[in-house]
């Protein structure tokens, strides 16, 4: 992965972090948040992990 | 109380040992006092950046603030989290190479000297040291205020335990001092959280846990009453940008030992926030909707959500947990206090005149010394809202985000460095107070754009 991917990936994770939640618009935000959060943390893990 | 005051001292004694045990490491430089020589460990550095970052806002804060305002507070502080691996990963790197290579020692160091700018170091420093104030002093509140709920500590004595334990981890040697004795606290705030909520799910039953969540429909959903778009914008954009706006974490990038030891930090970091926060948020969440079945006393200041389950909770998990939420708030709170004297040193008393490395030492120990009566006086006046507090000290640090993503992206210019930054300030204190709409974002937008503005007519010139 270079870096202009998770750069990438990095944004679409922010959007979807802050737009769907208020079309969800109740409880189930608290798992779909954390699932979001949990993915990209997966996933920038494994990137630092090839980069530094 | 008395098994509290007992077990506190016991804690004030451990974390003394730590602390002189520490000294032995510290040689006669500022770069050792201030930056542990950039020896930090990876898994030391990732506690000492976790315990500095989650503080008793934490505990005390967003519990409350997620009984009050509803899920909408666990997105506020995934995002936080979010942004802070989103930066470290791009940037930390390229972070820790510069102030090693160029041997920076403060963040305002590290702006001033690659902007080739005085000015630019002095004027961080200052506003650094007016934004960051309210941010300590609310760690006392915190303290305070759980003290005197659940032991009858007066509200003085509570916030005087706070002070001690930070005089001794601050001036004993500095950051080795400070990073390890946040990595027993780190751990401390951690496993209390964990305890507190298995006690929590035992006591309560998850079946009326999830009963009372489901209960209140309209607390639950997102947007409510309280989380409006614009709130949430105006919440998420300055603790998106903590990572480089705020001197006490940008400065824990100087000090890991080697690559392997920053990306453990960043890693390591990452599964601490992710868990300390889903526990926190759970807690608030939970407690509110026990409250609307009648099951948990209603409670109306949300600084006080906390303090109220611990004063239900068994003695020996209030200790515990009464314990970390102070570990939490004298492990944010001393960060900060020796990240500003280094400053003071570093970028004041360094311009000013010609001082060697024992007398730096020197220096920034009487500047700790000096600043805790005026956090006291600060914390006992009691500002406002915990959470509001602490969001207006990283508003005030945004102008800082231009400036230090030029640096990173090889785009510095003096002038505009200086005008994105004083100007932006000055915008932001207006904006803040006045609550200008979207002002979070409005003074993200305003010193970023004065930047490359200023940047791009300056090559225009310069091209010609």
């Amino acid at each position: 992965m270079k870096e202009k991917h998770f750069i990438l990936i990095s944004l679409i994770v922010i959007f979807l972090m802050i737009v769907p939640p208020f079309m969800i618009n109740d409880i189930s935000n608290y798992i779909y948040w954390s699932i979001v959060t949990m993915l990209y943390l997966i996933v920038a893990t494994i990137y630092m992990k090839k980069r530094i | 109380m008395k098994e509290f005051l007992v077990s506190i001292i016991i804690y004030i004694i451990i974390v003394t040992i730590i602390s002189f045990i520490s000294l032995r490491y510290l040689k006669k430089t500022s770069e050792s006092f201030f930056i542990a020589g950039r020896e930090i460990r990876g898994f030391v550095a990732s506690l000492t950046y976790a315990a500095t970052t989650y503080s008793a806002f934490m505990m005390v804060g967003l519990v409350g603030f997620s009984y009050l305002t509803g899920v909408g507070a666990l997105g506020f502080e995934l995002v936080y989290l979010i942004g802070t691996i989103f930066l470290l990963t791009i940037f930390g790197e390229k972070i820790w190479r510069i102030s090693k290579e160029k041997g920076y020692v403060t963040p305002s160091e590290f702006i001033g000297k690659e902007f080739n700018s005085k000015f630019l170091s002095i004027f961080i420093t200052i506003i650094c040291l007016i934004s960051l104030i309210p941010y300590i002093s609310i760690q006392f509140i915190g303290t305070g205020l759980l003290m005197n709920r659940i032991f009858g500590i007066e509200y003085v004595y509570g916030t005087l335990i706070g002070i001690i334990i930070i005089l001794i981890t601050t001036l004993t040697s500095g950051m080795r001092s400070v990073a390890w004795t946040d990595t027993l606290q780190g751990i401390i705030m951690l496993v209390s959280s964990i305890f507190l909520i298995i006690w929590f799910v035992d006591k309560f039953e998850l079946n009326n846990i999830i009963k009372g969540i489901n209960t209140i429909e309209a607390y639950a959903k997102f947007p409510n009453e309280f989380w409006t778009f614009e709130r949430f914008l105006i919440f998420i954009t300055p603790w998106f940008f903590f990572a480089i706006t705020n001197p006490q974490v940008f400065q824990r990038l100087f000090i890991p030992k080697d690559e392997i030891s920053l990306r453990n930090m960043i890693t390591y970091f990452a599964i601490y926030g992710f868990v300390y926060t889903i526990l926190v948020t759970f807690l608030g969440l939970s407690l509110r909707g026990l409250s609307e079945l009648g099951l948990f006393e209603s409670v109306k200041d949300r600084d006080m959500v906390t303090p109220t389950l611990l004063s239900v909770a068994p003695l020996y998990l209030s200790i515990l947990v009464v314990i970390g939420i102070v570990s939490a708030a004298a492990t944010t709170a001393n960060s900060i206090l020796l990240t500003l004297s280094s400053m003071l040193v570093r970028d004041i008393i360094l311009t000013l005149k010609t001082v060697d490395e024992h007398k730096q030492i020197i220096f920034g120990r009487i500047f700790i010394f000096a600043f805790l009566p005026i956090l006291f006086y600060f914390s006992i006046l009691r500002p406002g809202f915990i959470v509001e507090l602490a969001v207006l000290s990283s508003t005030l640090l945004l102008p800082l985000v231009p400036v230090v993503l030029a640096i990173i992206l090889d785009k510095k210019d003096k002038t505009s460095g200086i005008i994105a930054l004083v100007l932006g300030y000055i915008f932001a204190i207006v904006a803040s107070f006045i609550k200008m709409k979207f002002y979070s974002v409005m003074i993200l937008i305003f010193s970023t754009l004065l930047y490359i503005v200023i940047y791009m007519i300056k090559r225009k010139k310069s091209f010609k």
